[in-house]
């Protein structure tokens, strides 16, 4: 057990989580939502922040519900009383978003040390060094479990009710996403459907943001589904592919950053760029090495 | 509430129906009735408000004024007996689902939206996935059932949603605009399929685009052009002279379109 081991779990998990919520987003061609979500959410982080004065995990994810309802409501205004298309809108209140949350923490920058700029986009993963315990004597006695860090403990508690949610909803997600039309046409509900993923994609956000930074989740949201999509054409192991790609970017790239980077560089260097650097890495193999593959069954397609 | 006997029977019953998009009305007090076991085409110019009213009738669009009746039944009520088919347009094909997988959608039933399918092992199970298979052979696409569905041409595209509708096992089908992109030869199977559900006794409403079909091949016509036009018997409701009144730049359909 080693000194870092907490961290490369919360990289791991929070990875995870985001792909396999980010494949949902995907799928719905929404995949810029989850973009303008990861940055909006960031002026409500900060004000919850400044209001509270601690990072607690409960008015974080108030800040940042309020902040990306906010988002919504200016985007949905935008359309309707500015006439502009419905991505514009998007990009218009998402930057602004996350200018004002820059803006936010700058002015308020000097009164603390626990939220900048740099541990917005990175996150603190050193906060979560943890001495684990090396002996089964160690663990009995419990000291070491008490310093046990919670970011982590949260992290994989998420992923794993992210998981039995998708599992428990598949065939109504499936449908939801596929013809929300038809599905309202049978009595279900694709607006509440929608908002249940919403709710878990912010919490992931936001839990992911106080770990490992928002770099992370804009990557991730995206990346690893995407890669998924061009390997499959089959839902079950899209979303499985789409998770199993997220991890390893999570875990890959954490351990390239401390491991490998010390070696080749001299000095580590910041993990969750290096993670999502890795999954931009592979979504961009997997396009190279399907764009022949894809082009091949349209033509097919064309003489049948 | 009391109904009078024929809206107890109607599968479909418009009453004064008007729907609007933001205040802006597309469809204004439209009342009619779907004749049951009858093939009834909806026909009108762009922005007469076919597919708008189909969507105000199962509730997903909510009406200014006026109300929809199935069977005398609000749609709620009604809806394991209804079957909607949305326009093939409406849904991104490039989803990552098989044809049998989508047909599967119209045979699940209550509790089947939850759990996937190595989950569920059961009898109902079996039952769904035997259906599903049945229905996609009706219409010839047995052979297509693993196949993703981007694969498929639009022609097979619009027979699986028709499968998915069939799997329902619905009284009243309404379809939007189930022959676009049809080639002759499809066209006249999924015509036969039709017909064949409304000797059963099945009411099929179809948003249609071709006028010469539509007297020739429906029983009863709509014609639509924001508001009733005519209505009845195919060949009559869709007489030259409604058809230009229909279609002419005066009706409220074409003032909206300019």
């Amino acid at each position: 057990m080693t000194l870092d081991l907490m961290p490369m779990v919360a990289v791991t998990a929070s990875a995870a989580t985001l792909a396999l919520l980010g494949s949902f987003l995907v799928l719905r061609r929404q995949a810029m939502l989850g973009d303008a979500m990861a940055h909006s959410v960031l002026p409500g982080l900060v004000v919850a922040f400044l209001l509270t004065g601690s990072r607690a995990a409960g008015p974080m994810f108030l800040g940042a519900a309020a902040a990306a309802a906010l988002s919504g409501a200016a985007i949905g205004a935008i359309i309707r009383y500015g006439r502009v298309e419905r991505s514009a809108a998007i990009g218009l209140v998402y930057t602004t978003m996350f200018a004002l949350g820059v803006l936010l923490l700058e002015l308020n920058g000097g009164a603390n040390v626990d939220l900048d700029v740099d541990c917005v986009l990175s996150g603190q993963l050193e906060l979560m060094f943890w001495n684990a315990p090396t002996t089964w004597a160690e663990v009995l006695e419990g000291p070491s479990l008490a310093g046990l860090p919670p970011q982590p403990l949260r992290l994989v508690g998420l992923l794993a009710a992210s998981c039995t949610a998708v599992v428990a909803g598949w065939p109504l997600l499936r449908a939801v996403a596929f013809d929300a039309p038809f599905a309202r046409s049978r009595g279900l509900h694709p607006s509440a459907a929608s908002a249940g993923l919403m709710t878990l994609t912010i919490l992931a956000i936001v839990l992911s943001f106080d770990a490992v930074g928002s770099i992370l989740a804009i990557a991730l949201l995206t990346c690893p589904p995407a890669t998924a999509r061009l390997l499959t054409d089959r839902m079950g192991p899209y979303v499985l592919l789409s998770v199993g790609l997220g991890a390893a970017a999570g875990l890959l790239g954490y351990l390239l950053a401390t491991r490998a980077a010390p070696l080749l560089l001299g000095g580590s260097v910041d993990a969750s760029g290096t993670v999502a650097a890795l999954s931009g890495l592979g979504l961009l193999a997997a396009a190279a090495c399907t764009a022949r593959a894809r082009r091949l069954p349209e033509s097919q397609g064309a003489d049948l | 509430m009391i109904l009078r006997s024929r809206e107890a029977l109607a599968p479909l019953a418009l009453r004064s129906l008007s729907v609007g998009y933001r205040g802006v009305p597309a469809l204004w007090d439209v009342s009619w009735e779907a004749r049951e076991g009858a093939l009834t085409a909806i026909v009108g110019p762009n922005g007469a408000g076919k597919s708008t009213l189909l969507n105000a009738a199962i509730g997903a669009l909510r009406p200014l004024a006026g109300e929809t009746f199935f069977w005398g039944q609000s749609f709620a009520d009604a809806r394991s007996r209804v079957a909607y088919v949305p326009q093939r347009e409406s849904v991104d094909w490039d989803f990552p689902v098989t044809a049998l997988e989508v047909v599967e959608m119209g045979a699940a039933r209550r509790f089947d939206w939850l759990l996937p399918a190595w989950a569920r092992r059961g009898e109902a199970h079996r039952r769904h996935r035997m259906e599903a298979h049945s229905c996609l052979d009706e219409l010839g696409l047995g052979a297509f059932a693993d196949r993703p569905i981007g694969q498929l041409s639009g022609g097979q595209q619009q027979r699986v949603f028709l499968a998915r509708a069939l799997a329902q096992q619905a009284d009243l089908l309404l379809l939007d605009e189930p022959f676009a992109g049809v080639d002759a030869e499809t066209e006249d199977a999924l015509f036969q399929r039709l017909r064949r559900l409304c000797s059963e006794g099945t009411t099929v409403v179809a948003v249609h685009h071709d006028l010469d079909t539509a007297r020739s091949r429906f029983d009863d016509a709509l014609l639509l052009a924001g508001s009733v036009v005519a209505t009845g018997p195919a060949r009559e409701a869709l007489s030259e002279d409604n058809v230009r009144r229909a279609f002419a730049p005066t009706s409220p359909a074409a003032h909206q379109l300019a």
